[in-house]
């Protein structure tokens, strides 16, 4: 027959002081831990939602980035007509040459600028990513030095609110909307035309070439096309490739985080051990007496595991409640494989909620579990006999 | 009495040899922890500190450093009084065979290059080798260290932004200054782009004297306000900096879990501290009754707190210190890089934190112990 529970309950509430303490040694791991995985996590999703499957970005062989590739006009004009792309009902190909120019914005209450992607596309760039949305505001107008900016942007830099006057390039610019594209990356991003950008920055070659193709087996066949070709020195690489191929950013702060979150859960579980071993101490003759009274070795080692991932649990709650703090909240980083910022949002997921109550029932089963061994282990007699 | 009192703390200390095990040994992992934070907040801070990078300074595009400028700006600053020596300096950005070999190439002015340095060191006739030959290149100790490279190696730079692959042959190996760089020819880059390429990143220079870092700064700014391609002028360290910015709000990050380990040790000593005084309540009643004085039993109490801190801090703290001084890391990040290690202000900062924390943990109870009612004290059964 078990211990009840109203018997470890009882004795946390008793201890409060100890209690408290430990639980909060372990809050403290578990908070820490959620939050640098929310990080990695939101950092993930901008990266791995990004491109429509069937999307294909064709830029310059070995170019590491799109910032860094160039595409020429004679190269497109071979690019575009090729078998396997999708068009649209008039018979044109559903394709959007586009260019990229990197600015330095500053943040907002910052001294420091950092690097933004300003994106030019062709008629046809919107159409091809399905989650884009202009939340306030309208559409630029070619040619006339309008500008759309991502929400997050928008939050996060200076000078890019609806209606603002953004200095690029040889001059300003009009904000004209600002816009949301689901969880993608382009969330990070200014938009206008790539005629005008290209004129602004004196560019004569296009940055990359987005291409809607009309299958699986198309963009195989097209893949093979490009990189025969001799006439062209380009790669084509899927929309959702790419992107995903960038969330190398993530590792290091998946890495980072679980390393200070299992460092500090050792120092947690060390204190639960504490309490646990002084728990057991004090209460020798309590153990004593439930052993007299028909309780198994079983029972009394398991209730004082139970106790202590009571204790556990109690202080995992607390972590996750406190993580839930930073939630949706927008930070940023510089995408170092595309020298620009990527802003994302802190993404606590129940998943990850699940994960930390899960770590810190773990602290408690290793924090309670040699000193209710021992306990278990002694004999009746000794143990009543025990002050 | 100093002396006696330090014993009976030693061997109240050992009285329950596994929990002070479990208490230091839980303070020592935290306290690493929090030294391995603290050091990264500095360094974040000030990437590289000491006299090394005082005299050198950066000018690169007001606008941002994706943006150039032109070669003509490099007898101009030449010029400027105060200004000892200019390189111009493109980040190449190419990797050595596979891309994760990615480490900091530059097309750089062979003949003036190590003038701006300043610290390094290269043996005559390899600086020769470098300077003579076009496709030569120098690298730093540490990447030959890292690559396993020899004089006379052929390097082919790949993946780089500029579309062609240097090939070079390595002529040079030097130490101190960053010695974690790579050097070719800004007059290669040149060629190979078709001969008229104007594009310098950056200019890299050195002054005759660190004082006039703002006025030669202002200076040169002044030369190009106006102008299409208007400069700004920085630190080596400032320069750095921006790149750490780059990164996003991490020195807040760090601060936040900082606080969080900081505050866990405290939990955690705390935890310890209150369960081995509430054991001891009556005995410190007995010893009032001896003739032991109040200010005798916080002084214990309080003492063998910091005991076992201190034995963390010994361990983790200078553990950390000892383990980084012999990694010798300068990555951070993809672009930010920093001296990391133990700097001794930070030492300072984490043994002081751990002198406080353990005040903290044990004043409360230790403070109750002493000023208890002693009849009622003595009848106390913990």
């Amino acid at each position: 027959m078990a211990v009840p529970l109203k018997y470890n309950w009882r004795n946390l509430i008793v201890r409060r002081t100890t209690t408290m303490l430990t639980a909060i040694s372990i809050t403290l791991t578990v908070a820490v831990f959620i939050v640098l995985m929310a990080l990695a996590n939101g950092l993930e999703t901008s990266l791995t939602s990004t491109g429509h499957p069937l999307n294909m970005f064709i830029m310059r062989e070995g170019s590491q980035a799109e910032g860094f590739s160039s595409v020429r006009r004679d190269e497109l004009r071979v690019v575009k007509y090729l078998d396997g792309i999708a068009t649209n009902d008039r018979g044109e190909p559903f394709v959007s040459a586009e260019a990229i120019v990197l600015t330095s914005l500053l943040r907002v209450g910052r001294e420091q600028g950092s690097n933004v992607t300003i994106r030019g596309l062709g008629p046809k760039g919107m159409a091809l990513r399905p989650e884009f949305k202009i939340e306030e505001g309208r559409m630029f107008r070619p040619g006339l030095r309008e500008v759309l900016v991502s929400r997050r942007i928008s939050k996060r830099f200076q000078g890019c609110r609806l209606g603002d006057q953004l200095k690029f390039g040889k001059g300003y610019w009009t904000v004209v909307g600002i816009f949301s594209a689901g969880t993608s990356a382009y969330n990070s991003e200014i938009w206008t035309d790539v005629v005008g950008l290209m004129e602004e920055f004196s560019r004569n070659d296009y940055t990359d070439v987005l291409v809607r193709v009309k299958s699986a087996e198309a963009a195989a066949q097209i893949r093979q096309l490009v990189t025969s070709d001799k006439r062209l020195h380009l790669k084509p690489v899927m929309e959702r490739e790419y992107f995903e191929s960038q969330m190398q950013t993530a590792t290091p702060i998946r890495v980072f985080g679980s390393l200070i979150a299992v460092l500090m859960s050792i120092g947690a579980t060390f204190a639960a051990m504490n309490t646990m071993y002084a728990a057991v101490a004090r209460r020798s003759r309590e153990m004593g007496t439930l052993r007299a009274l028909g309780f198994s070795r079983r029972s009394i080692l398991t209730s004082f595991v139970l106790e202590s991932v009571l204790i556990a649990m109690l202080g995992g709650l607390l972590g996750c409640l406190l993580s839930l703090g930073i939630n949706g909240v927008t930070t940023g980083t510089t995408n170092f494989a595309s020298f620009s910022e990527m802003a994302f949002d802190f993404r606590v997921s129940p998943a990850l909620l699940l994960t930390g109550m899960a770590f810190a029932v773990f602290m408690g089963l290793v924090g309670g579990f040699f000193p209710a061994w021992r306990v278990s282990r002694s004999s009746v007699v000794n143990a009543l006999r025990s002050c | 009495m100093f002396l006696k009192l330090t014993r009976l703390t030693w061997r109240n200390a050992l009285r329950n040899k596994r929990r002070t095990m479990l208490t230091v040994s839980s303070a020592a992992i935290s306290l690493f922890l929090l030294t391995t934070l603290a050091m990264v907040y500095r360094a974040l801070g000030t990437p590289y500190q000491g006299a090394d990078t005082t005299p050198r300074m950066m000018v690169r595009r007001l606008s941002g450093i994706v943006y150039s400028m032109p070669s003509s700006y490099c007898e101009q600053i030449k010029n400027v009084p105060g200004v000892a020596a200019v390189s111009r300096m493109n980040w190449f950005g190419g990797y050595w065979v596979d891309p994760q070999n990615q480490f900091a190439n530059f097309a750089v002015d062979a003949d003036t290059v190590f003038q701006v340095i300043g610290s390094a060191s290269i043996p005559p006739d390899q600086l020769k080798a470098f300077q003579r030959e076009r496709n030569a290149a120098v690298a730093g100790r540490r990447l030959i260290e890292k690559y396993h490279w020899k004089i006379g190696d052929r390097i082919t730079l790949l993946g780089s932004p500029y579309p062609f692959r240097p090939e070079l042959v390595l002529r040079g190996i030097y130490t101190g200054g960053p010695e974690d760089h790579f050097y070719f020819h800004f007059d290669y880059l040149n060629e190979a782009m078709g001969g008229h390429f104007d594009r310098v990143g950056l200019f890299w220079i050195r002054l005759e004297h660190p004082e006039q870092a703002s006025s030669v700064s202002k200076a040169i700014d002044a030369l190009f306000s106006n102008t299409d391609a208007e400069t700004k002028t920085e630190s080596e360290n400032n320069f750095l900096l921006g790149f750490v910015s780059m990164l996003g709000n991490v020195r807040g990050m760090l601060l936040m879990i900082g606080s969080a380990v900081g505050f866990a040790i405290l939990l955690i000593v705390a935890n310890t501290m209150a369960m081995s005084i509430r054991e001891r309540f009556s005995e410190a009643a007995v010893l009032r009754v001896l003739g032991f004085r109040r200010r005798h039993i916080l002084g214990l109490f309080v003492g063998e707190s910091l005991m076992l801190t201190l034995a963390g801090a010994l361990v983790g703290v200078g553990g950390a210190k000892l383990l980084f001084d012999t990694l010798g890391l300068t990555k951070v990040a993809v672009f930010v890089w920093a001296d990391l290690r133990v700097r001794p202000d930070t030492l300072v900062f984490c043994v002081g934190a751990a002198l406080l924390i353990a005040v903290l943990a044990s004043g409360w109870p230790a403070y109750r112990a002493s000023r208890s009612n002693l009849s009622e004290a003595l009848r106390f059964v913990g």
